[in-house]
């Protein structure tokens, strides 16, 4: 039987959402305050629009919406999905007053990017944007990587009984402490030990390159969101190589790879075995496809010296199999990559980092599964007919290749590829070459960023939609958006 | 020697100049300015191959900072055309003393010439840049003004206003949703 969610239901689920819509705008406190300090006036009156809208649209919701029934799994799916379109809009409303962009489509497109951790962009003169939008933009993406209903959840004291819902409904599928609001708590904490040691070591870099004090702090701190939570949003149109420092690259490498291992492993390694980096399946598929892509990478630019290939080459690969997206070229010279080298990258964005981490896309687990179940159907055909065979992996433990597991791997395998290709096909039916337009899409999808220069304030309305589609969809894994849309579809059918 | 074969080897010596006088040319053309104009940020990043090894004169705001190069003593700035941006490495310190503003929210950073050597994958740096020859100041920048509409300061105040009276409503529905 289906449940179909009523009119209580609705009203629970509103004032859930009222107050998520409040907690964000708690955090447009913060930008605010940026423009305070940095006496940046019109920017200061963006963020109390923006504010003022969002806080009061969450009192209003809490006002007129009580919590009418026990929150279930049903609001937590309902919340995620429309929590997340909710926070975009809301979010792009100080973007849009900033008038760097065309549109307010331009602007959503923006907050949805940061807030998923993709980091396409359609902000225009980014050189002259302030520090307080900055500071937001790259906000976005931290809120959007560690979770916005992980955020919350380890405020909000109302909705324990079903933080798993939420939990899951926002792309993460293990739990690290048994309680999910202590998880959520862990995985904040392991982050802003992060956010120190990375704050720390690019404001030294930053700083002995001679920029000033003030500046380097705030882009070492713009600069560890983009990386951490996998975003790729950086304060100047140059992306990364506005810095043209080798040193900083390296240092971005060391954080973006930190961004997408699964949560569950740094809790492992933190608080019981360090050895079980070289034994987890993940980081093993995760050396296997990055060096696999790496020799494809480099037999396409054979001729070229190899100190070149690692900044031109292996960064992108890194950044693209992170789900960071940033880059230290230009879209012109990305799509200028030998065919081989332009589908390595492609193919990184495919597969994206760990389950419980900020990326996007298929997944390390997935990918490694379905590779496991290959090799493992092969032995079952050269084993006697009725010999019983079950494959094993070590992530965390020694667990067993499940037909749960199997089905689970290839279900959201084929979900990932039908979008990639369905929106490569939008971009080719509006006169995208093919290969650019699949390297878009997947770009979108899996929540990467990099760009071969598809994305751009020109670009026709229908392909900003299907983008930000792509970006929310991709954020959510599509579960709770299908469950949700299932939900609507049920109401009717009453 | 007659005069048929005379004017032959003349005619031959001529074509010979022209020949190597063409060659010239080109080598000429080819270490100075490509087709001979100056060329837009965009138009080499679109076509780095076409400009590599090549000097170039590009047009640009200066914007942000100059940032040291870490393993020279040189210093890199970064200039934006028309939504396009390039690294200008320039070798000496002395050579951007003449920059006083720098692009940023508060500024308009200065218009600059610039004449340098493109570099699509360059031995030095590994990635991509033009080498600075020579650098001129067209135009200085300014302090930008960035005006705030009375419309934008009385929206963002009603709102505030609007904002605190549903704060205050909520909290007032509290406290009675506690009592009772």
């Amino acid at each position: 039987m289906i449940i179909s969610p009523d009119r209580k239901d609705f009203s629970t689920f509103f004032n859930v959402l009222g107050r998520l819509i409040l907690g964000l705008s708690f955090f447009m406190l913060i930008p605010l305050l940026v423009a305070v300090v940095k006496k940046e006036i019109s920017p200061f009156f963006d963020f109390l629009i923006g504010f003022s809208i969002t806080a009061s649209l969450g009192l209003l919701l809490l006002i007129i919406f009580p919590v009418k029934k026990e929150i279930g799994w049903v609001h937590a799916f309902f919340t995620v999905s429309v929590g997340w379109l909710a926070f975009s809009l809301l979010g792009a409303i100080p973007l849009y007053l900033s008038s760097h962009f065309l549109s307010f489509i331009d602007a959503w497109f923006e907050a949805m990017s940061g807030f998923s951790t993709t980091g396409l962009v359609l902000i225009q003169d980014l050189d002259h944007l302030s520090f307080a939008h900055n500071m937001w933009r790259h906000l976005t993406m931290f809120i959007g990587g560690q979770g916005i209903i992980l955020a919350s959840l380890s405020i909000l004291t109302r909705v324990r009984s079903v933080a798993l819902g939420f939990y899951i409904g926002e792309a993460r599928q293990e739990k690290i402490l048994p309680n999910v609001i202590d998880t959520a708590r862990f995985i904040w904490k392991v982050s802003f030990i992060y956010l120190i040691l990375g704050v720390s070591t690019f404001f030294v870099i930053l700083n002995n390159q001679g920029m000033p004090l003030i500046k380097s702090l705030f882009h070492s701190l713009w600069l560890f969101f983009a990386s951490f939570d996998t975003g790729g949003f950086t304060p100047q149109a140059q992306n990364i190589a506005y810095y043209h420092s080798f040193h900083l690259e390296t240092a971005t490498i060391v954080f973006m790879i930190l961004g997408a291992v699964n949560f569950n492993l740094h809790f492992w390694i933190w608080n019981k075995s360090k050895k079980e980096i070289f034994k987890n399946f993940e980081i093993r598929t995760f050396l296997f496809t990055l060096f696999f892509l790496t020799f494809l990478f480099y037999f396409s630019y054979r001729a070229m010296a190899s100190n070149i290939i690692f900044r031109k080459g292996f960064y992108q690969l890194v950044s693209a199999h992170t789900g960071c997206g940033f880059t230290n070229l230009s879209g012109g010279e990305i799509n200028g990559f030998p065919t081989l080298a332009l589908f390595s990258i492609i193919f990184a964005m495919m597969i994206g980092g760990g389950v419980c981490s900020t990326t996007g896309g298929i997944k390390l687990m997935r990918l490694g599964i379905i590779f496991k179940t290959i090799f493992m159907e092969i032995k079952r055909w050269m084993m006697p007919l009725k010999s019983v065979y079950k494959d094993r992996f070590h992530h965390l433990q020694d667990l067993i290749l499940t037909d749960k597991r199997i089905k689970e791997a290839y279900l959201f395998f084929t979900i990932f590829i039908f979008t990639y290709i369905g929106g490569a096909i939008v971009a080719i039916m509006l006169g995208y070459p093919a290969s650019l337009a699949l390297f878009e899409s997947v770009s979108a999808t899996a929540n990467v960023g990099l760009s071969v220069g598809l994305t751009t304030p020109g670009m026709p309305l229908i392909l900003k939609l299907v983008y930000i589609f792509q970006m929310w969809a991709g954020r959510l894994e599509f579960i709770s958006i299908f469950v949700s849309l299932g939900f609507i579809l049920s109401l009717f059918k009453k | 020697m007659n005069i048929y074969s005379a004017n032959y080897r003349l005619k031959t010596v001529r074509y010979r100049q022209i020949k190597i006088l063409f060659v010239f040319s080109i080598f000429i053309l080819n270490v100075t300015y490509v087709f001979g104009q100056s060329s837009s940020i965009k138009e080499i990043l679109k076509n780095p191959n076409l400009f590599n090894g090549k000097t170039v004169e590009i047009q640009g705001e200066v914007i942000g900072e100059p940032l040291k190069d870490a393993d020279t003593q040189g210093i890199w700035i970064n200039i934006t055309f028309q939504g396009s941006n390039i690294g200008i490495f320039c070798s000496h310190e002395e050579a951007i003393v003449q920059i006083s503003h720098w692009g940023s929210y508060k500024e308009k950073g200065d218009q600059l010439k610039i004449r340098g050597v493109f570099y699509k994958d360059c031995p030095e740096h590994q990635i991509s840049g033009v080498h600075l020859k020579s650098l001129e100041v067209m135009q200085e920048g300014e302090a930008r003004e960035i005006p705030v509409s009375l419309r934008k300061k009385k929206l963002a105040i009603g709102l505030f206003a609007i904002c605190l009276t549903i704060g205050v409503i909520y909290s007032i529905k509290r406290k009675y949703a506690r009592k009772t």
